[in-house]
Formats: structure tokens, sequence, C-alpha cells
């Protein structure tokens, strides 16, 4: 029987470069403060979930990271899984955990996502594209990619580069009220269709940056909440992954298979439809991503995107606010670190912690993230619904 | 030098054919003729040993963008995009454009020729469009 888990506290470290950081001390940041926020001590931690993309490549600390962020705060003794899914690794990591602690194998699990991309001691690059290596030796890189996605969008339905620059000028503005996001000055359309071309249409405000930063979260079950006298109010409903359908060469590129299985499951898993989020983190690597994603997650009609995003509807203050933190393109993206932030986030809209950026009255809350490429599909997408259980001043 | 897919997946995609031009080496399943390129040593369908084939480098242009930031490995910028060839097999490469010519497009018809690109001159597929597909622009 499946247990309920619940997101008991969660720590973010700023995003951005930090050259006297580490992958350890990042997580160690990041797992500390969550840990104070749940109320638990390092002790109490039985299993730790690891998301962390290019420790390898970039570091050389190909396996355990997390048991090097695990030994900087103490936690000994534990089950530690590290997950490695490009993009997605955080997500995973919360997924492995969250798997734990509603089989009932494990009460007090730490999820932490971790990356250091702006130095290195090894000779890898920061992005590169693991399941397209044949593409890569002819010039590919995920802006390709997305660029094509973009061109198919805009011939196939209308949406403008306007309308695809509005996501990147939305996310910078949640950006300027997120203390830890990294680029948080103000941006315009303008700005955007001025910035340097990188891959047509795409521009650089249209990309996520790279930089280093972890966040963490505690996941525990009800009988571990008991033990510890604590009284965590954000339910896991669901937290659903799943690997691309690479065997379809005809792909229609205005949308995507695997993102629609991954949010249809975890809708059904959690009871509820797309028009129950109140609150939403969807991957924008790329501007034209987050256009693509709220169709597939069917917070709008296939090809009105473009339209959700210009009209403000996706905007704090709109139908349904997406990337309140400023997204993958404005907080930042170390990638393992980018799946558990957007639960932070979220936790935080449905704890009502975030200040100016607050999603008033939030109770249901959607995370979204691609995780790289495989045969031309996407390799990983993941979706998680958090849900706030009680009234609103329980904390 | 050296040619494609001998660096990142530990072959060339491309063999010649009995008169000594190149063509893309793909799998075909001998069951449901699933094409595949790069070949396949099963099917992905039903898991039977595919044949070997040689693809007519003819196909159309699903996407293409203009990569105005080579990525390392590249001097210079270059168009690339996916190609739907005719056997079925959708392919990830770099299309020939000049500065005059028009952009290339969905839907345009293109024919493989082989090239070396990058700064390790890798001899690629490349595709080029068929006649007046890729005209150049009315002057002025």
């Amino acid at each position: 029987m499946t247990r309920t888990a619940y997101v008991a506290g969660t720590g973010l470290t700023a995003f951005g470069k930090f050259a006297s950081a580490s992958l350890g001390t990042l997580g160690r940041d990041a797992g500390a403060e969550a840990l104070r926020d749940a109320g638990v001590k390092a002790a109490d931690i039985d299993l730790i979930a690891c998301g962390c993309a290019r420790s390898g490549i970039l570091h050389g600390r190909e396996s355990g990271v997390g048991q090097y962020v695990g030994w900087e705060l103490g936690i000994e003794g534990v089950p530690v899984y590290n997950e490695k899914a490009f993009c997605a690794s955080g997500a995973m990591a919360f997924n492995v955990a969250y798997l734990a602690v509603s089989s009932g194998r494990h009460d007090l699990a730490l999820v932490l996502g971790v990356e250091k991309m702006s130095s290195r001691s090894g000779k890898g690059r920061p992005l590169t594209s693991d399941g397209m290596v044949l593409e890569g030796e002819q010039g590919f890189t995920p802006p390709a990619y997305y660029a094509m996605a973009a061109r198919r969008h805009m011939e196939v339905y209308g949406t403008t580069r306007e309308q695809i620059a509005a996501v990147a000028v939305k996310n910078r503005r949640a950006a300027a009220d997120n203390p830890k996001a990294q680029y948080r000055k103000l941006i315009t359309v303008e700005d955007v269709l001025a910035s340097k071309p990188i891959v047509s249409p795409l521009n650089l405000l249209d990309c996520c940056p790279t930089g280093d930063g972890a966040a963490a979260v505690v996941l525990v079950s009800e009988a571990g909440a008991e033990r510890l006298g604590i009284a965590p109010r954000i339910e896991v409903t669901a937290s659903v992954v799943g690997s691309g359908y690479y065997r379809r060469q005809d792909r229609d590129m205005t949308s995507f298979a695997l993102d629609k299985a991954t949010a249809g499951k975890a809708y059904e898993q959690a009871g509820v439809s797309p028009a129950d989020i109140d609150v939403a983190e969807v991957h924008d690597s790329f501007s034209i991503a987050e256009i693509l994603h709220y169709e597939d997650l069917g917070f709008c009609e296939p090809g009105t995107g473009g339209k959700l995003v210009q009209t403000g509807e996706t905007a704090v203050g709109g139908r349904i606010p997406v990337n309140t933190g400023g997204g993958l393109l404005n907080r930042g993206h170390p990638l393992g670190a980018t799946g558990v932030a957007q639960i932070v986030e979220l936790s935080d809209q449905l704890r009502g912690r975030c200040g100016v950026r607050q999603v008033a009255g939030a109770r249901t809350a959607l995370a979204h993230i691609s995780g790289g490429f495989q045969d031309g599909d996407f390799a990983t997408s993941g979706v998680t619904v958090l849900s706030r259980r009680g009234g609103w001043r329980d904390g | 030098m050296g040619e494609l897919g001998e660096e990142s997946i530990g072959r060339s995609v491309l063999e010649k054919d009995a008169e000594g031009r190149h063509r893309l080496a793909a799998s075909r399943c001998p069951e449901c003729g699933d094409v595949r390129m790069p070949r396949r040593d099963y099917c992905v369908n039903d898991g039977l040993p595919c044949e070997r084939i040689l693809l007519s480098g003819r196909g159309e242009i699903y996407e293409a963008v203009f990569v105005s930031v080579p990525p390392k490995g590249f001097d210079h910028r270059f168009w690339a995009g996916y190609i739907d060839l005719d056997e079925g097999a959708r392919i990830f490469a770099q299309i020939a454009c000049a500065e005059d010519e028009k952009p290339p497009s969905h839907g345009q018809r293109v024919e493989m020729t082989t090239l070396q690109i990058g700064v390790r001159a890798v001899l690629a597929p490349v595709f080029t469009r068929a006649p007046g597909q890729g005209e150049r622009d009315a002057p002025g």
C-alpha cells in the first residue's frame, strides 16, 4: 500500500557563478537549510537521493556526489542514490526518494540537487548532448533542437517571435523578485529580439545560462513526521518520470508524446486536472520550450501557448502563473539542482513564503522538467504534483 | 580527417557502393521494413536481426536552422536540420546554403553529397536542395 509522502522542509542556495564553492559545499548549504526548515537533524535522515549531471566530466567525480554532500552534512550509514538524467537529474532524485518513502521502506529522505558549471577540473564542457553524439559531430546543440521546434510552431500555428520572447521577459520579471535568481535585471521583448543570435530564431536572452547552485528537500512519511513531532503540510500527490519514445521517426516537434504521457499519469495519480493547477514550474531551458510544454501539460489548447504567455495568463497575477522563481532562464540552470529547485519554489508558494511573487491562495502546484535527448526525442520527462493540506495559518 | 561516426559511435555512417560513391549506411527490418540510420543490429519494433542497406540520399527537409554561434569543433556558421529520407529514416545533418540563397525550409527536396565539415574536416553527409528550391533572391 502506498503511503503519503510530505515535503517537510526545503533549502536553496543562490544560483550563479561562485568560484570558491564546490559540489560539497553547495549541497551542504542547501541540505543544512532544508534540515533546519524541516526541524530535523542530520542523524534523522535515513536515505539520500542526489541529482548531479556533470560531476564526472567537469570535476572528475563520476560517482558519489550524494556521499560527498552527506559527508559534509554528517549523514552516515544510509543508502545513497546518485541520479544522472541530464537536466532532470534532480527530478529523478526526487522521484527515487518519493518511491522510497511512499513504499514504506524509508521515513525521512534528503533529496539533493547540485551542480557546479562555472569552473571545472576535468576537460569536459558544461553542456553536451550525451544522447546525440553523432549529431554532435555535425554541430548539433540543444538550442538548435529547440530552434527547429520554434520554427515548426511558428509555421504550423502562427506563433510569433514576440510571443516566444515574452516567455523570457515574463520569467525575468519573476526573477527580479527572487533574491536567489542568477539574472534579475528587467528586460523587454525588444532586448530579447536585439540580443546576440544563437540559432535562428533564438537569441541569447532566449537561452538559459550555466551556473552553480544546489537545492534540497526533506521528504517524510506520516509515521516519520509523528515520530519526530513535525507537521508537514505539503503532500506529494504525484511523482512521475518517463523516458522518450525514440522509435517514432516522423516526430512532430510542436508537441511531445513523452511530456503528454508523464503529465497524464501525474494528473491521474494526483486526481487533478490541468484546471486545478494554481502555480507551475515548467522547463524553460529555451523560451520556446515553455510554450510547447504549456500545451503538452494541458494548460491551453495546442497552438495557443504563445497567446497564453502574451496575454499574461502565466505571469504572477494571471490565471496560471508559471516559473514564479524565474525559471531555468533566469533563476539559472545548474543542471542537477533545477529539478529540486522547482520543488523548493512550489513548496514555498504552497506555504505562502514567496513575498511579492506569491500566488495568492495557491493549493495545488505542478513541476515539469525535460532531461536531455536520445535519438531525436527527449530522454527524460518528470512531472510532480504537490498539494497543500490544512489551513493557511498552519505554516 | 576521418568519416562521420567514427569518433562518436565507433563506425562510419558512410559506405561506398559498387560505383565507388559514398552512400548512407542503414539497416532495414526484413519483417516490418523499418529503416534506421545509423544502422541497428536488431529491429526496434520486433527484435529481429536487420539487413544492411544503402540509402538513396534523397529526402525532404523537416526543419532547418541557421547556427550563428558555431559549437566547439566548428569555426564558421552553418545551416543544419532534420532530413526525412525517402526510405523513412529521419537524420540530423548540415544543409548547404550560400549567403545569397533563400534559407532552407520545411518540405524542400534535398539530396545528399559529402563534404568535410568542422575543424577536424570530417567527411559527412551534407544535403543540397533540388534545383529551383534554393534559388537566389532577386538582386536589389
